[in-house]
């Protein structure tokens, strides 16, 4: 019985731990940033590089890239991850290519991608340093994420379910956009929250693809600063930035959660919405 | 009117249902027993061609429906699955609202009108007897109705589609004996409706019950073969020779 007990202290200890962790960082966040977050600070322009003013047009600027990353993202990887999860039994090789090309991509450092984004999109697509350009980086980036954790939630779905669909005459397509689909939209969801959150918090894809000025970006082929590379910068390249660095890390965390509560809320809209 | 002919399903080249030549009849219960693993589901899937889902599958003989064959075609002819419903083991309602889940078919299939939907809905519900029991939440999700009301939903959804045969593989294993009654009366009921059944079971009690033919399977090198078929009433009187008398007589 004692190791019983130990094990489950053990199991307790681990799973506080990684609770603590959560809570530490947001405590720590909000202890430093709080003091320079203000409402002007979110709804003014950056002065003094970073120094002085705040993060509203970062802030346009990290909305309209992961908008951009989420867009593109989305269908391509509904529509992969379809494929996978369906079509892969008439054809196992071709998936089996894909699937570990998949595994192979989301190793990839983000600064390759960078690198690769700022090559190709900005050079010989011409789109230049722009939204656009970091944009269709980020979506490159976290489609694997997406089509994994998409295809995941296809294959949960019961066999019996596709059975029934089958049983019924209905076709491939509408299996798939009312039986599949809304069984799968719990988990479609966590992969979106994963993807975005992944693109809200990039810093090194995006340096060298949207840029790196401060002001209100025009439309997506001008080029703007996202709020993880303004962290970076002002934790790193400007002394005297690390209360403003703290706050805009403070803004990105409450983002992060506000997205991932919009996000499962919903996939629970669009399950209802499909079901009734 | 279902006639099996000399079917044959085999999984990855290997025969588990053999040369199975079976009538299903109007207004006729057909039992098909016989002991775990000799092809009776395997028979039944292959009669509206739901062994067409599994790649490794294949089917020979012929199925005729009326004067066709079911089977030759390349593609599952369209509206079989229309014409040849089926129940499964485990109820398995989409995860969606009582009334999408009958109406989900008929939209498929062509209709539109939203006044026949409802009355479509609203008959095949009422011949399951589901019909007093949710007719005001009709929109709340089917996954809250118990296992028994889900099976009776899922009857419905096929009758919905207004099919000539049911085809029910185990339809009561998975639910409590009051549920199982209820479905069991259901379909002796709906074999007055017009309707060819089948349904096979491991429950030789319920075959007697419900059986107006039965057909016995059993194996033989390993393979799953009809080994008697016929009056129920006949065969369970007077069990022909062999492994299929043992199964009957209930011996192991």
């Amino acid at each position: 019985m004692k190791s019983e007990r130990l094990f489950a202290g053990l199991l307790w200890t681990v799973s506080m731990g990684v609770c603590a962790l959560l809570v530490w960082i947001v405590v720590d966040l909000a202890w430093r940033g709080i003091g320079s977050l203000s409402i002007e600070f979110l709804t003014s322009v950056p002065r003094d590089a970073g120094r002085a003013g705040g993060i509203s047009s970062l802030l346009i600027s990290t909305m309209w890239i992961v908008s951009t990353a989420t867009v593109v993202a989305l269908p391509i990887g509904l529509f992969s991850a379809v494929l996978l999860a369906e079509g892969a039994q008439q054809n196992a090789r071709f998936a089996r290519l894909v699937r570990g090309s998949l595994d192979m991509l989301s190793a990839v450092p983000s600064i390759v991608f960078g690198l690769f984004g700022n090559a190709f999109f900005c050079i010989t697509l011409g789109l230049g340093y722009s939204i656009l350009s970091g944009g269709l980086t980020l979506a490159c980036m976290i489609l694997p994420i997406l089509i994994r954790t998409i295809e995941e939630a296809l294959r949960s779905v019961p066999a019996e379910q596709k059975l029934a669909a089958s049983a019924l005459g209905l076709s491939r397509a509408t299996t798939l956009t009312h039986v599949l689909l809304p069984a799968a939209a719990p988990g479609v969801a966590v992969g979106l929250v994963l993807g975005i959150g992944r693109a809200l918090s990039e810093t090194a894809a995006l340096i060298f693809t949207s840029g790196y000025v401060t002001r209100t970006p025009h439309d997506l082929l001008d080029s703007g600063r996202a709020l993880s590379v303004h962290i970076y910068d002002l934790a790193m390249n400007i002394p005297g930035g690390n209360g403003r660095a703290y706050a805009s890390a403070l803004v990105l965390v409450l983002m992060l959660f506000v997205l991932n509560g919009l996000v499962r809320l919903a996939a629970k809209r669009f399950t209802k919405r499909l079901a009734t | 009117m279902i006639r099996a002919e000399n079917v044959t399903v085999a999984y990855g080249g290997q025969p588990v249902a053999e040369n199975i030549t079976l009538k299903l009849t109007c207004c006729r219960v057909t039992a098909i027993v016989g002991p775990s693993g000799c092809g009776k589901s395997s028979f039944l899937n292959s009669l509206n061609r739901l062994t067409d889902l599994i790649p490794t599958a294949t089917v020979t003989g012929s199925v005729w429906l009326d004067d066709v064959d079911v089977l030759a075609p390349k593609e599952a002819p369209p509206g079989l699955r229309q014409r040849i419903g089926m129940i499964f083991q485990r109820p398995n309602p989409f995860p969606q609202s009582i009334e999408r889940n009958i109406q989900l078919a008929l939209r498929e299939h062509g209709t539109r009108d939203k006044a026949k939907l409802q009355e479509v809905t609203q008959t095949s519900l009422s011949r399951v007897g589901l019909w007093d029991e949710v007719k005001d939440r009709l929109r709340s999700p089917a996954t809250s109705l118990s296992g028994g009301q889900q099976q009776r939903l899922c009857i419905a959804r096929a009758l919905a589609l207004e099919p000539e045969a049911l085809l029910f593989d185990e339809p009561t294993s998975a639910l409590d004996p009051i549920a199982s009654g209820v479905i069991e009366e259901l379909i002796s009921e709906l074999s007055h409706q017009r309707l060819a059944i089948a349904i096979v079971t491991h429950d030789l009690a319920q075959a007697r019950r419900l059986a107006d033919d039965l057909a016995v399977f059993s194996f033989e090198d390993g393979r799953g073969i009809c080994q008697a078929s016929g009056e129920a009433e006949a065969l369970f009187q007077n069990p022909p020779a062999g492994a299929a008398a043992t199964y009957l007589a209930g011996a192991r």
